[in-house]
């Protein structure tokens, strides 16, 4: 079912992706996250303190999601689950935190995407500091980027999606 | 059952995650929460508690764990005759029917897809302990 079956970006993946950080800040943290817009583009770029990276895949096609927060955000974010300050986006509690919270928004845009019948899998989340980084995929056919807000803060998730290399490699054999 | 006389085991190895679901318990008025960040740290304290007379009302597992993960953990207290009666709720970010089969297959009482909100935590456990089961 899910065989050559293409993942369209446009404003439907932008709401499934729009919704996975909605549903994951309401639910378990109590707060609103909104996007105004949505850019798609061919490559990927996350700018940030911290980045937290999932990717997924199928038979066919490599996704990866990067969520990438400046250090703000994320101690303004994590007070609210520990309840207490955090000043070092290097603390094991904030890149745990990270991780697991794109973990989990990907477990919610995983869930959407494969009721469309893609059968997508999901990987293992990495997490990468820094200040000011910037996080570019290596190659992607197409990308889509949702910068958010919440309470005056700002984070973005961003999407691409790749051809799988193991697929291109079968039909070349 | 009042809600304030529920004991709860929280096992999950990431601490975010402890805490979120702390937070919802003590949110829905669940204050005795006890953690464990593996299986077996939770097996461990769960066989103290037996020890000193007492046990836990409902166990919330994470799956994946180092150590002993969550089926493990969840096989031991099925097997266990002590503890087999209690709820085991299986914690999981996949909400895959295949996923959720196979946790109820092992012999979980019941599953929790992250992300969870307060007031699904209160659903669930108003299946066991009935929802006349108030904040004390």
């Amino acid at each position: 079912m899910s065989a050559n079956k293409v993942l369209l970006l446009d404003q439907e993946l932008a709401k499934n992706l729009s919704d996975g950080v909605s549903i994951t800040f309401e639910s378990m943290l109590g707060l609103s996250p909104h996007s105004k817009s949505f850019e798609i583009g061919s490559m990927a770029e996350a700018s940030g303190d911290i980045t937290g990276i999932v990717s997924l895949s199928q038979d066919d096609l490599d996704a990866v999601c990067l969520i990438s927060f400046p250090a703000k955000t994320i101690f303004y974010i994590l007070k609210k689950i520990y309840g207490v300050e955090f000043t070092s986006i290097e603390d094991g509690s904030v890149k745990q935190g990270v991780g697991e919270l794109a973990n989990i928004i990907n477990g919610v845009v995983k869930t959407k995407i494969n009721e469309k019948g893609f059968k997508f899998r999901m990987g293992l989340p990495n997490v990468v500091m820094g200040r000011a980084h910037t996080v570019m995929t290596e190659e992607a056919n197409s990308s889509i980027a949702l910068p958010f807000e919440v309470e005056n803060l700002q984070f973005s998730v961003t999407l691409t999606v790749t051809k799988s290399k193991l697929s291109e490699e079968k039909r070349a054999a | 059952m009042s809600k304030d006389s529920i004991s709860v085991l929280i096992v999950d190895d990431f601490e975010m995650v402890r805490m979120m679901l702390k937070n919802a318990l003590n949110g829905i008025g669940i204050k005795s929460v006890s953690e464990a960040t593996n299986g077996k740290e939770a097996k461990d304290l769960v066989l103290e508690k037996l020890k000193s007379g007492t046990r836990f009302d409902v166990i919330f597992s994470d799956w994946n764990m180092p150590e002993m993960d969550g089926l493990e953990l969840l096989k031991f207290c099925k097997g266990h005759d002590d503890v087999k009666k209690t709820p085991f709720i299986m914690v999981t970010a996949e909400s895959e029917s295949s996923f959720i089969m196979e946790a109820v297959r092992a012999g979980a009482d019941d599953y929790l897809v992250k992300p969870f909100s307060p007031m699904l935590i209160d659903k669930k456990l108003n299946r066991f302990f009935g929802s006349e089961a108030k904040a004390g």
